[in-house]
């Protein structure tokens, strides 16, 4: 298309050169020749020195796994002697002691669980943990706070995604471990996914954050794979134990969503059926089981059946068994009280052991002889139980968006959707006490924004107006 | 696919693998895959926009070229006059087409609400258009780079290209396809004809341009958007000098944001060895409009200064015809870039900036003329001021200012909203503002600020001697191993620690990519 002529004067234009068949134009060489291997030795030494560089700031820059590095040292120290394996979010290292189950069913439990897992890391590390131990029973729990939401939901919690790529910081390279990574981040997030000390960007310069840092590493803890704050402290076998208590003022809750139908995120049904899947193909008894919680939080979603019978529906498909501790009748499991709660979904060690000698009772016997146990749903269990208040919550709208203003509008969590009147006493920090209603039907009220205090609710039963049925004081 | 998105740090190696291990002949066509699934990443219905205006001004060019020979052959002139007609007929009707594809795409809603306003004037009911247009992406871009191809074999500075898929990659090229540079058939074309050998030289200046354009985009543009965002998005919470402070910052979002992309794109093909042209040469320094235009976006600058401003007349038919030619260029270049009066303004406030540089520098000229006539009747020696420093930076200052406060009628988009800035610009005298601590509290905090005050003088530095004429890149590529792993390791771990990138950051488009 051109004469030699226009592509040599190109050619100059450029710094090219090129032969008298006018082709094969060449840069001309600017550079001095480098030998090959002295090149490679330079490439090498670089990427040395990237690394190092690397090395470093994950050292200053990095604190948030201290739970995720321990839980995984101690599952690869332990690798191979793990017969039942139990996985899902936090409710599971609270709630499950794996130590009593050791007692119970002579065989070595592992909780494998970690913070607010979703269901795709349910699955990666479930394949983790068949490729290194010859499972006998793996149990996941399914906290639904983790199944109800996918990637797309604006409100996905940032820690949530931090939370699960810290599984992946301490695994061992495998390709198991390559198929999570790119499970549980999006294509925008794989440089924090694999450079850690990236999730720190926003510490940069601060430099009491890295001297605390520096110091925490430096500690005789974390050398020893020990973890312990003044109310958690890490035990064996994927444990947290706390001895904290759950008080009244603290009954209250919010952010939540409504359960609508079918509420399990697309991701989340697809990973579950494919680790049921993954179970059944390889005969390892599977078992998904709810820790029970506290009532506030399941009231607030206002439908929490919805939830309960998609899973059902899910394991019933696959002949599984499904254990939602939550609907278990109050005389099997009495554990409704503020002294078994740290806080109101993860039980303290005393609530612990009576969950994890009924749980075991629960699981070792066939899930037809369990029936008598539990309720047919939700709605049926509160029924049932004896009328209730058991605090305040907010929640968001109907479309999934949070409240404009927080705790601007609440609502009194009951088992009693009529018949039941509250008197709704208002104490602020600053300023006079004042009344929001007196023993009305009404559950719905406002608080001024900013405002702080106590919140006094009395509850009583219309049809007995003499007899006041509960009273709460709850901080707001 | 962005270029400063993981997808396509990832895309760009095995495009260049796949490359060098291909035999070089059919190099090409790889490289016209890769770009079509490029552009499909985007939104692939609009591919066949693409490969239809390739196929037009491809038809075109052969058409034309055989009318040109067919000519040539002819001894009769009525024959002859015929094949003239026809070439012009033709070349009319493709360049019509692709105007009326870039036309419809781009400005057929903006050519709705001009003509509902107008008809409101005149109480006739306006013309109800419910749907949206999505504007392709590198629709401007690509259709300029093919017009320019049709007006050079047109005017028979280049012969057309007979190998179609050839032509399509000319015009399709993944780094410079959605933002330019807008190529040259006689660069690009040329290239593509004469694949090079994998070059160790071309692959590590190739990585240094990607590396600093990264730099330019995540580091400084990206950072500096928080800062314009939050003042352009509420300026009446934020009047007087924080309207000034975003409005210089947004002059240097703008520069880093498409020097970063050009940049990218130009190292991008480096490492395949093919030399893209340099579409910046440090604007910033220059000491006039006249000479920023010649320093920013040049690749545009010369396509209109070679296929608009040069057939208007260009400066050869006298002043008036000049200015006007000039004014035409520059609302049109501003028409260009976007659907709206804020851009046509925009465009205009250049032309005029330029056209009164020009009248000044005549007067300028005059006065000078007269008074060297007294200083010679006094017998005295002119006193030189031109090179004097002072008078260099006084300029470049200048320079700068009237630019950014023509960025502010860009970056407003539209006229109301740049009336509403400007207004707030002037309502309050907050110039405390600089010095207390608040322009920290308009996304930026102190460390990241400090970052960004640090690259922007860094920029200014590598600018500095970009605009004496010296090659950076070479210049460092040429320093010892200690001190470019040091030069290399600071960019990019820059971009790593201070980019914009990941979960507490939306990946900003390039702002280039609307046009």
């Amino acid at each position: 298309m051109y004469t030699i002529n226009n592509k040599k004067e190109n050619a100059n234009r450029y710094g090219l050169s090129f032969d008298n068949k006018g082709n094969g134009m060449q840069r001309q060489k600017c550079f001095k020749a480098i030998d090959p291997i002295g090149k490679f030795i330079g490439i090498m030494a670089a990427v040395a020195v990237f690394t190092g560089i690397i090395f470093w700031l994950n050292y200053i820059y990095v604190t948030e796994s201290d739970w995720g590095r321990i839980l995984w040292h101690d599952y690869y120290e332990d690798r191979g002697k793990i017969d039942n394996l139990y996985l899902g979010s936090s409710h599971v290292f609270c709630d499950i002691n794996p130590q009593i189950l050791d007692e119970l069913n002579g065989e070595y439990n592992f909780n494998l669980a970690s913070g607010s897992q979703r269901m795709n890391s349910t699955f990666y590390l479930l394949r983790e943990a068949d490729r290194d131990n010859e499972l006998s029973h793996v149990f996941v729990e399914m906290f639904y706070m983790c199944s109800i939401y996918d990637d797309s939901y604006d409100a996905d919690p940032v820690d949530d995604a931090h939370l699960a790529w810290c599984n992946t910081d301490y695994m061992k390279p495998s390709i198991n471990k390559w198929e999570y990574m790119l499970s549980v981040a999006k294509w925008g997030n794989c440089v924090e996914l694999c450079l850690p000390f990236a999730r720190y960007r926003s510490k940069l310069g601060d430099w009491d954050y890295v001297k605390d840092t520096i110091d925490h590493k430096g500690t005789e803890d974390y050398h020893s794979y020990q973890f312990h704050d003044e109310n958690v402290t890490y035990m064996k076998q994927g444990r947290s134990a706390s001895a904290k208590e759950l008080s009244d003022e603290r009954r209250h809750y919010g952010p939540n969503r409504i359960m609508k139908k079918n509420p399990l995120s697309d991701k989340s049904k697809q990973y579950l059926q494919m680790t049921i899947q993954y179970c059944q193909e390889r005969e390892i008894p599977i078992t998904l089981y709810v820790t029970p919680m506290d009532d506030l939080r399941l009231i607030s979603t206002l439908n929490y059946d919805n939830y309960v019978d998609e899973v059902r529906e899910i394991a019933d498909k696959y002949g599984i068994p499904f254990y939602d501790f939550n609907l278990v009748k109050e005389e099997y499991l009495p554990i409704h009280y503020n002294k078994y709660f740290r806080d109101l979904h993860h039980l303290n060690d005393a609530g612990a052991e009576i969950f994890t000698r009924f749980f075991y009772q629960v699981v070792s016997q066939e899930e037809s002889e369990n029936a008598e146990y539990f309720h047919e749903s939700y709605a049926e269990k509160l029924r049932e139980s004896a009328p209730a208040i058991y605090g305040i919550y907010f929640r968001n709208s109907e479309d999934g968006a949070e409240p404009s203003e927080a705790y601007k509008t609440v609502w009194v969590a009951s088992n009693r959707e009529e018949g039941m009147e509250y008197r709704i006493i208002l104490t602020p920090s600053e300023g006079e006490q004042y009344m929001i209603q007196d023993f009305e039907q009404n559950k719905e009220f406002t608080v001024p924004e900013g405002e702080t205090g106590i919140c006094t609710i009395v509850a009583r039963m219309t049809d007995a107006p003499n007899d006041v049925v509960q009273t709460m004081e709850i901080d707001y | 696919m962005l270029f400063n998105t993981p997808q396509y740090i990832l895309f760009l190696p095995l495009v260049v693998i796949v490359y060098y291990c291909l035999p070089r002949k059919i190099r090409y066509i790889w490289l016209l895959i890769t770009s079509y699934y490029f552009y499909m990443q985007w939104n692939p219905l609009y591919v066949t926009l693409l490969f239809f205006c390739t196929l037009l001004t491809y038809l075109c060019g052969i058409i034309i070229e055989k009318m040109r020979s067919r000519e040539a052959d002819s001894t009769e002139d009525s024959e002859r006059k015929k094949l003239c007609v026809k070439q012009k007929l033709c070349f009319a009707i493709c360049i019509l087409l692709n105007l009326a594809i870039l036309g419809f795409f781009k400005y057929f809603q903006f050519g709705i609400s001009v003509l509902n306003r107008l008809l409101s004037y005149i109480h006739i009911d306006e013309i109800s258009w419910g749907g949206n247009i999505l504007l392709p992406v590198g629709i401007s871009f690509y259709i300029l780079q093919a017009l320019g191809y049709l007006i050079d074999v047109y005017r028979g500075d280049i012969y057309a290209e007979k190998n179609f898929l050839r032509y399509a990659l000319f015009v399709s090229f993944f780094p410079q396809l959605v933002a330019g540079p807008i190529e040259r058939s006689k660069n690009l074309l040329v290239q593509l004809h004469t694949p090079q050998s994998l070059s160790y030289e071309n692959i590590r200046r190739g990585s240094l341009l990607v590396l600093y354009g990264l730099f330019l985009k995540m580091v400084i543009a990206d950072r500096a958007a928080i800062l314009v965002d939050t003042v352009y998005g509420d300026s009446a919470a934020y009047p007087g000098f924080y309207v000034v402070v975003a409005t210089l910052f947004f002059s240097i979002q703008i520069y880093c944001d498409f020097y970063g992309y050009s940049t990218i794109a130009r190292g991008s093909a480096l490492i395949m060895g093919i030399h893209l042209m340099d579409n910046f040469n440090a604007p910033y320094y220059a000491r006039s409009v006249k000479e920023f235009w010649r320093r920013w976006h040049i690749s545009l600058s010369g396509w209109f200064r070679d296929y608009l401003y040069i057939p208007l007349g260009g400066n050869r038919k006298g002043t008036i015809r000049k200015r006007g030619n000039l004014l035409t260029v520059f609302a049109v270049s501003g028409l260009w870039h976007g659907a709206s009066f804020a851009f046509i303004f925009w465009g205009i406030l250049n032309g005029i900036y330029q056209v009164i540089e020009d009248v000044s520098e005549e007067v300028a000229e005059r006065t000078m003329r007269y008074r060297q006539k007294w200083l010679n009747v006094l017998g005295k020696e002119e006193e030189k001021t031109g090179r004097r420093f002072s008078r260099k930076i006084f300029q470049t200052v200048i320079t700068f200012l009237l630019v950014s406060f023509a960025w502010l009628f860009f970056r407003a988009g539209e006229l109301d909203q740049a009336k509403e800035v400007l207004v707030n610009m002037f309502r309050t005298n907050n110039w405390t503002i600089l010095f207390d601590g608040s322009l920290y509290e308009l996304g930026v905090a102190k460390n990241y600020m400090n970052v960004l005050l640090g690259s922007i003088l860094f920029l200014f530095v590598i600018d500095y001697f970009k605009y004496h004429g010296r090659d950076v890149a070479d210049a460092f590529l040429r320093q010892g191993w200690w001190f470019r792993v040091t030069g290399i390791m600071i960019l990019l771990f820059a971009i790593l620690l201070y980019g914009c990138y990941g979960q507490l950051y939306d990946i900003q488009q390039f702002i280039y990519f609307q046009f």
